[in-house]
């Protein structure tokens, strides 16, 4: 489907005309979305939506453009040569050691607590290795480990990535990083 | 004998890689500006449910699947 661009207020919204798709439909619906979204991404920043996001009409979508360009400005503003990284560190070993065959809720929950910590450690070395190239840094626990972002400039993503894939991490954990994305996890100011 | 170390792994945004592929469908379905619109599930012409935008994108697949999905704005839904 043609992607049309949408003016307003200073702001550029790239859309296209939407039916109900089918279950294949939709993913591949997902990834013409994405490469969308990276051909725009390499040459500016952006504020993705996330898919699918369906508005009514045209009129809707400048309706949105004008009650927000102030926002949206200021961010695309603050974010205009920065990318995101994501770093994500699991256990190799999904459970992790038990401390006994039938742990208590005690000692199940102090083998979560200490699980967090060490992924917290990890993570922190990596940071600490990261920088200065990261200008911001966020993280949070998911259900198999931690996501954490970088927030980096745009023309250092190449010796990022030649720098933390050199960085050893201990053999219980595995450690992954993707990108560059649009920064995200950065739409806001913390 | 203790195990040696590995290092980071360094995946990028090319759908061609399966992992980065996850990747991909995870920040597009999980990612972003979610605006604060509402969804009209409509079954056989008729109205079932109004939910928000956001909640309906991990359902998506599914309710695309099964029920004909009629996008609203808020304004013109009274």
């Amino acid at each position: 489907m043609a992607v049309e661009s949408v003016e307003h207020s200073g702001l550029r919204c790239f859309v296209s005309e939407s039916k109900s798709p089918t279950s294949k439909e939709i993913q591949d619906d997902a990834l013409t979305f994405h490469r969308v979204l990276k051909d725009i991404f390499q040459q500016a920043a952006i504020i993705p939506f996330r898919f699918p996001t369906t508005l009514a009409d045209r009129s809707d979508v400048i309706a949105h453009l004008r009650e927000h360009s102030e926002e949206y400005a200021s961010t695309l503003g603050r974010l205009r040569d920065l990318v995101q990284m994501e770093l994500r560190i699991q256990f190799k070993e999904i459970s992790g050691p038990q401390t006994s065959a039938n742990p208590s809720g005690t000692e199940y929950l102090r083998n979560i607590q200490a699980r967090r910590e060490k992924l917290e450690m990890v993570a922190q070395e990596l940071r600490q290795l990261g920088e200065p190239a990261i200008k911001d840094w966020r993280q949070r626990h998911s259900n198999d480990g931690i996501r954490c972002f970088a927030l980096i400039d745009r023309t250092t993503v190449i010796d990022f990535q030649r720098k933390i894939g050199n960085i050893p991490v201990q053999s219980e954990f595995t450690a992954r990083l993707s990108g560059p994305w649009p920064a995200t996890q950065f739409l806001s100011e913390e | 004998m203790p195990e040696t170390p590995n290092n980071v792994l360094i995946t990028g945004t090319d759908p061609a890689d399966e992992t980065s592929l996850l990747d991909i469908l995870d920040h597009v379905l999980n990612a972003g500006v979610i605006i604060r619109g509402n969804l009209v599930i409509s079954l056989a012409g008729v109205d079932l449910v109004y939910v928000g935008l956001d909640v309906i994108l991990t359902s998506v697949e599914t309710a695309f699947k099964h029920m004909k999905v009629e996008a609203r704005t808020p304004e013109r839904i009274k």
